[in-house]
């Protein structure tokens, strides 16, 4: 029955159906905003990306294929709009929401030589991630983050396996290197200037 | 001691769920006994849980304000839902393949089929015979002839081996092979005979020629001989061309054509009439409508044809002609009289 509710609903997206697309927002949303606000590091672009995707989806809902997964198409469609919009080279500012910007980061990283049995709070980490290079950051997001496989991250980002594997690996080495005393890193994930 | 695993990539699989249960087994091993690598993976856990904790964030009303219910109309609607289109197309690729499978079937199973009437008898008639087949009634007489070239038929067969599906008096009866088919009806009376020939091809397709009209008199006569009732073809009464009329009487074995202007009234000797025919100079509207090349004859006293049971006699002139049978007794009284004065 699910199965055929799925197939129902997803062929309702192709059709275009506004009730439909009320409940794809509904139902993605929240995780889409949660893909894009670490990726863009801005809630008010964070809150526009999000509407335009959903109006992006909207108007080109005959090439939904069906075949993926509906948030998979909105991310991926999240990440071309992103792209494509060209704010990739802001990534250096770092803005985060304005209730959570404190002055605690000032002067970098809280490094801790262990991490042992501490929950890494989102403000740390979404500086962190501001650091990485746009295709760092998106490999990393949607696989430790939004918790896609290697192959489901690199069909929705247009890139081969091998490559969204890699850049993850790096990702992850860079992010430890940040969030810990660790000498070993080096800059050259850094976003281009 | 510094461990010689300094790549991340398999910690990082580890993380992502992407080790196969071997290599995961073999990774954890590793780093019961590699206090390095055991720091590297507990920071990489760490910072993947955080991350994961990230992965969705609470969509405030102001945005869901903009985005729900907002959605513009579509331009133009092209074509119907998906659903409906994949249904209407699986639809016509149904029928499309019914279609050819039954124009498949026809094809392959096709015969000809026809009939006629005589002497108040149907005869009809299906047959994958390629040839000719004539229908004799009881006196030997035609009444009946179907030619035809094998065309459209996967099992065309020549008279030595063809079969026909022959109704006549309302019984049905397959006739095969060559020869002469006698046919009978329920009660055994001979209804006639059925013959299968070979004919050539040239003859075949002049046969099937599309009738046309004939272009003078002399043709028309040769049109008419072919349909000559003395022959058991043809129908009764009369039929005009422009330059002549001719009329016969099976019943009575009488036959007659007149080559001229005027009328022809056909009556039996006790005054009951038979047919009437007229013709008349061609005008030049008329000559408009005939075919290129057709020649009128010239206006004059008609020449007549007249056969009475198989004896032609050749008559000139107007008026009356009376018919005789072979016992000298009158069988048709024909009168003809010249066209109305212009």
């Amino acid at each position: 029955m699910l199965f055929f509710e799925e197939r129902r609903f997803r062929a309702k997206i192709q059709a275009g159906d506004h009730a439909t697309f009320d409940a794809l927002f509904e139902r993605h949303a929240a995780q889409v905003l949660g893909f894009l606000l670490p990726l863009t590091g801005s809630r008010a672009e964070a809150e526009d990306l999000v509407q335009d995707v959903f109006l992006a989806a909207y108007h080109s809902h005959a090439t939904f294929g069906g075949r993926v997964k509906p948030v998979s198409w909105l991310l991926g469609i999240a990440v071309r709009r992103w792209r494509d919009d060209g704010r990739r080279g802001r990534l250096d500012i770092l803005a985060l929401d304005d209730d959570q910007t404190a002055g605690e980061c000032e002067g970098g990283f809280p490094r801790q030589a262990a991490l042992a049995d501490q929950i890494l709070d989102a403000v740390t980490l979404s500086q962190a991630l501001s650091t990485l290079a746009t295709p760092f950051r998106e490999a990393l997001l949607l696989v430790a983050s939004q918790g896609f496989t290697y192959r489901e991250a690199a069909g929705i980002l247009g890139e081969p396996v091998g490559t969204v594997k890699w850049r993850v690996s790096e990702a992850s080495r860079r992010m430890r290197g940040l969030l810990t005393a660790g000498e070993e890193e080096k800059d050259e994930l850094q976003p281009a200037k | 001691m510094s461990c010689s695993r300094q790549n991340d990539e398999p910690i990082t699989a580890l993380a992502a769920g992407e080790l196969s249960p071997l290599a995961a087994w073999r990774l954890r091993r590793h780093l019961a006994g590699c206090a390095q690598c055991r720091t590297r993976h507990e920071q990489t856990r760490q910072i993947w849980t955080g991350l994961r904790g990230m992965a969705s964030a609470p969509v405030p009303k102001s945005l869901q304000g903009r985005v729900r219910g907002q959605w513009p109309p579509l331009p133009l609607k092209k074509g119907m839902d998906p659903m409906k289109r994949r249904m209407a197309l699986l639809t016509c690729a149904l029928l499309l393949v019914g279609i050819t499978a039954a124009m498949a079937a026809r094809v392959l199973t096709y015969h000809p089929s026809g009939g006629f009437g005589h002497a108040g008898q149907m005869w009809s008639y299906t047959t994958n015979l390629k040839g000719r087949m004539t229908v004799l009634d009881a006196q030997g007489r035609k009444i009946g002839q179907f030619t035809n070239d094998g065309a459209f038929m996967t099992d065309a067969a020549g008279p030595n081996t063809a079969w026909v599906k022959l109704t006549a008096a309302g019984q049905e009866r397959v006739l095969r092979g060559p020869g002469r088919h006698e046919v009978k009806d329920a009660k055994g009376a001979l209804l006639g005979y059925v013959v299968f020939s070979d004919v050539s091809e040239a003859e075949m397709y002049r046969g099937m020629g599309w009738p046309r009209a004939p272009r003078d008199f002399a043709e028309a006569a040769q049109w008419a001989e072919a349909e000559d009732p003395a022959a058991g073809g043809g129908a009764s009464g009369v039929t005009t061309s422009v330059t002549g009329v001719r009329g016969f009487d099976r019943a009575l074995g009488v036959s007659w054509k007149m080559r001229g202007y005027g009328t022809v009234k056909a009556t039996r000797p006790n005054g009951e009439p038979v047919a009437e025919g007229r013709t008349q100079p061609v005008t030049p509207e008329m000559q408009a409508l005939l075919p290129p090349g057709f020649v009128p004859d010239p206006a004059g006293p008609p020449q007549w044809t007249l056969t009475v049971q198989g004896k032609t006699v050749q008559e000139t002139g107007y008026g009356r002609h009376v018919l005789q049978g072979g016992d000298g007794k009158p069988l048709l009284i024909l009168e003809a009289t010249p066209p109305a004065s212009k």
